[in-house]
């Protein structure tokens, strides 16, 4: 596997097995956590019946979701609740409602009525995560076209920075990613960290591919451009505190995004839904090549053993032994 | 290969087959023990069983240091290592190997020191049940498939990292 | 501490199949087989490849239509929707050299794409154990990635191995998740140990004990471990060859011998899951039959566009292949211990201090152990042979015994058993403390997952 899925499988499979279940009139209750990455967590269950709430109403089934980067994302919306979720809502085409209580420790429930449940809905449910990050996306392309309009109409060329910026932060340890728009562009920082050493080793390895790739391969020249730095890059210098603790620490990766990839919808969705998981991405090739290294070694080993069993004598015994024709061992006395 | 890998390989080789010269001998200090002289602890060595250790230096990366004794032999090798990924992929590979030492006989758990990367102990025990000459080749095989592999690896992590970066760009050409 | 709120993962791992999923959840959330398909690193020409791809899009379309159908839900994993599918295609992978080790399957998939010349097909795990860990290590890999999503550097991790299992096989599982995937917390349970849990989720089950025996059942072959305060007698675990493919067999054998009109081993394999259970005594159960054709079942087969239905009978095989558990010698030649005596047997040879309590919780897992009834007969035939033996003693030493009480437990979550015990540990609030740690793993080495502190079990 080369791309992490943009869709979480195990939505879709719970979703769809539940759609099955019922259109065969054989409704099971369903009580299911399932997680994404970053601290993500969905929850799907069954709905309690509106009217008596010791019973379950099988038609219904309750997704409630919720990530570390919640609050910052609320932030994003100005505090405001309401704002972010009819903008997830309105994601989903509006098809969902909200579920009348949202679920304790959870940020947002939604209600899924088994009764009009579509293919296409369930996998744009199992989207649900880069749905609900992407609200900074859309604000800072509202943000940009703005100020590209601002741009156009005033005389001198200049180009026009904004001055919000969006902070997601969906890790500990302040990791995460800053979106700030401009007439021209649009920068996604993200800040990175490694836990282990040899992990910074190898992704510094990994992270001047990234920068270096552009320029090499002319066939992805109109891919978004990469940067890096170990300290803030200008644009967030204002809010992000550097860490005092180890410079070497913190890994400030900038993606410029141009507006050929935020032209239309459909690639819209596509660039947000690549750049959400470029955290992911990353630190999953990290992985796969120690696992790689590891199938090295293990070879290795047993190369090093065959010419270490060349040194043994062999025991008086074993010159005896003589095999037939089956392979079977067979002592001679 | 270069240039003066042959002659430090060569010398090495030379070394060891002078050194892996081993017989039985038991302990002087304690009754029916015995033990490889080397591995004793420094206050209680008898000195008259330890011969000259021998250093062997190509440059300040690779060196190898063999200490002979009567009847146990101890060689680490420092394993060429020039840059910070060199250094881990060394340190992951002698750790994994030394993991596995059980399978390797001569294989030690731990290199004498943090100067070395990895260090071997050979036995009069295993003289008698292996050809001194193989040993010597294993080593001198191992030293250079070593290098190899470290430096393979190297490649691999950048092949690697290039085309992860290079197929996650193209994902944004549309 | 940041991965305080994020739900344990647990993984079983077993030769036929894999359990994946989150602790919290009353049954894994994946059910596959342990396979995995690696390229054979033959070049295929890009007709070829296309060919590939053409006939696994076509397996996903013809998926989609039957998986309305059939829904054998915990193991139908292969549900691509059409643009799943094309990601699916598009992995970028194939002729690219240097990176072959990305480019395999594991699961279901692996079984659709070793149909081609391009992959090919190998089962990491033999006999409950690790054969080929580049395998199990790219398996692990993809089984948290794709299918859990989930970063391993978040969770911690509960695995599951086998009795018996050698501690060098936990170093290298320690070495492959603590180097590769930086996961956060590793425990390593044992299978019956985390049966012996899963029990306690049955109503007959009053204290929360960790000792019992446990009979495994699986597909290739059932095991009876005694287990002793949370720690396996390893020297007295016994083998049976006969488990879930033998009942198999013997009704494909019985099908055939009647003649019927399909004898396919998938139609065996329906018959046993729906029909089979075990009878209290064989006579009266031949007799029943005899007197009352209702018992005769019918079973349906129909072919993949539903034109045509064969109909097969199903006769005295609903209890008969259950029963080759309980008189071997009606399937097999060389294996003619009942399953009863061997746990006796099994029980007989642990320390005298613990029988009493092996014998009050014997314990079933396994798929080959659902049948119904299954829990009652082998109670029954083991109180049989307690009591009977009581009897002699009491006979020959005059003095009263206080006897023996045989329980066997059975309960809901049979099937799942080891993981769904797993899942029950894992939730609870001090399964971290129990964990080795990334750090713990840095100071110490691989050796460190020799020792797993025991659950405590006292609520």
């Amino acid at each position: 596997m080369l791309h992490l899925p943009n869709e979480n499988l195990l939505i879709q499979k719970t979703l769809y097995e539940a759609l099955d279940k019922f259109q065969q009139k054989s409704a099971v209750i369903i009580d299911r956590i399932v997680t994404d990455f970053d601290f993500t967590q969905f929850h799907l269950t069954t709905a309690s019946n509106p009217t008596n709430e010791d019973e379950l109403d099988e038609s219904k089934i309750v997704l409630s979701y919720r990530s570390k980067a919640w609050a910052s994302l609320l932030k994003c919306a100005d505090n405001d609740l309401n704002l972010l979720t009819s903008y997830i809502l309105q994601r989903l085409e509006n098809k969902f409602s909200l579920a009348p209580a949202t679920e304790l420790s959870y940020d947002i429930s939604i209600m899924i009525d088994l009764n009009d449940l579509t293919m296409n809905d369930i996998v744009q449910l199992s989207l649900f995560k880069i749905h609900v990050l992407s609200y900074p996306f859309t604000k800072s392309i509202e943000e940009f076209k703005k100020l590209q309009q601002q741009a156009i109409q005033s005389e001198e060329e200049r180009i026009i920075q904004s001055d919000i910026i969006y902070h997601v932060e969906n890790r500990p340890n302040q990791e995460g990613f800053y979106l700030n728009a401009s007439s021209d562009r649009i920068t996604v920082i993200f800040n990175t960290k490694f836990q282990d050493y040899n992990d910074q080793v190898f992704g510094k390895v990994f992270i001047q591919e990234f920068i270096d790739s552009r320029k090499r391969n002319r066939a992805i020249q109109s891919s978004p451009q990469v940067l890096f730095s170990n300290t803030p890059p200008l644009e967030i210098a204002k809010v992000c505190p550097q860490s005092k603790a180890n410079k070497n620490e913190d890994h400030f990766i900038t993606f410029v995004l141009f507006p050929r990839h935020f032209e239309n919808k459909n690639v819209e969705f596509l660039t947000v839904a690549k750049i959400l998981q470029f955290r992911n991405y990353f630190h999953y090739h990290i992985k796969c090549s120690k696992a790689y290294l590891h199938s090295r070694m293990r070879f290795r080993v047993g190369s090093f053993l065959k010419v270490l069993n060349r040194a043994k004598i062999e025991d008086e015994e074993a010159s005896n032994v003589k095999k037939t024709v089956s392979g079977k061992k067979m002592m001679s006395f | 290969m270069s240039q003066s890998l042959r002659p430090y390989l060569n010398t090495v080789g030379a070394s060891l087959e002078a050194c892996i010269n081993l017989t039985n001998f038991p302990s002087q200090e304690v009754e029916r023990h015995n033990r490889p002289e080397v591995e004793v602890d420094f206050a209680k060595q008898s000195v008259e069983l330890l011969y000259k250790p021998i250093h062997i230096v190509r440059n300040e990366y690779e060196k190898v240091l063999i200490e002979p004794s009567v009847n146990s032999m101890r060689m680490s090798i420092k394993i060429k290592q020039s840059d910070e990924i060199e250094k881990i992929l060394v340190h992951k590979f002698t750790n994994f190997l030394e993991q596995r030492s059980e399978a390797f006989q001569i294989l030690r758990r731990k290199p004498i020191s943090e100067e070395y990367s990895i260090s071997f102990l050979i036995t009069n025990k295993h003289t008698e049940t292996m050809k001194s000459k193989e040993l010597v080749k294993f080593i001198i095989d191992f030293m250079e498939e070593v290098d190899k592999e470290i430096s393979e690896m190297k490649l691999f992590l950048n092949a690697r990292a290039r085309f992860v970066a290079e197929q996650y760009l193209t994902e944004f050409i549309y | 501490m940041s991965y305080l709120n994020n739900p344990a993962v647990v993984m079983d791992n077993g030769t036929g199949l894999t359990k994946l999923g989150f602790a919290g959840n009353d049954s894994p959330s994946y059910v596959f087989p342990t396979a995995i398909a690696t390229t054979t690193g033959k070049k295929s020409t890009a007709s070829n490849n296309r060919s590939l791809d053409q006939s696994m899009s076509s397996l996903d379309i013809s998926n989609n239509t039957k998986a309305f159908l059939n829904s054998n839900s915990t193991s139908s994993t292969n549900f691509n929707n059409s643009q799943h599918s094309s990601a699916i295609l598009s992995n970028h992978l194939s002729g690219k050299r240097g990176t072959e080790d990305l480019d395999f399957y594991i699961g279901n998939e692996a079984l659709l794409a070793s149909q081609s010349q391009q992959y090919s097909l190998s089962y990491p795990i033999r006999h409950g154990q690790v054969e080929n860990w580049d395998h199990m290590e790219r398996f692990w890999e993809n089984s948290i990635f794709k299918y859990l999503r989930t970063e391993p550097e978040d969770h911690c991790f509960l695995l599951t191995e086998p009795p018996l299992n050698p501690p060098e096989n936990r170093e290298q599982v320690a070495e492959i998740f603590f180097e590769s995937f930086n996961c956060a917390g590793l425990y390593i349970a044992v299978q019956a140990v985390l049966a012996l849990a899963a029990s306690w989720s049955s109503p007959k089950v009053t204290d929360r004990s960790l000792t019992g025996t446990v009979i495994d059942s699986g597909d290739g072959v059932t095991h009876v471990i005694p287990v002793a305060e949370g720690y396996v007698i390893g020297s007295a675990i016994k083998n049976v060859p006969i488990a879930g493919r033998d009942i198999t067999n013997f009704i494909q054998q019985m099908l055939r011998d009647r003649g019927e009109l399909d004898a396919s081993l998938k139609t065996a394999e329906a018959i046993k899951q729906e029909f089979c259970y075990v009878s209290p005594d064989l006579v009266k159960e031949f007799n029943k039959y005899d007197r009352d054709g209702s018992k005769f079942a019918q079973y349906v087969v129909e072919n993949q566009d539903k034109t045509q239905r064969k109909l097969i009978d199903v006769g005295y095989e609903r209890f008969l292949a259950p029963e080759i558990f309980f008189n071997p010698e009606i399937a097999s030649s060389d294996f003619l211990t009942p399953l009863p005596s061997l746990v006796d047997d099994t029980i007989r040879s642990c320390p005298i201090d613990v029988r009493k309590g092996l014998y009050n919780n014997i314990v079933l897992s396994g798929g080959s152990t659902m049948f119904k009834d299954f829990g009652r007969r082998l109670q029954r035939d083991v109180k049989n042979i307690v009591n009977k033996r009581i009897q002699q003693s009491e006979q020959v030493s005059g003095a009263k015994s206080t006897g023996v009480d045989v329980q066997v437990v059975s309960h809901r979550r049979q099937r799942n058993a080891v993981w769904f015990g797993g899942s029950l540990l894992a939730q609870t609030g001090e399964f971290k403390s129990y964990c080795h740690t990334k750090a713990d793993y840095d100071e110490f080495g691989p050796e460190i997952v020799r020792t797993f502190s025991l659950f405590n079990v006292a609520k």
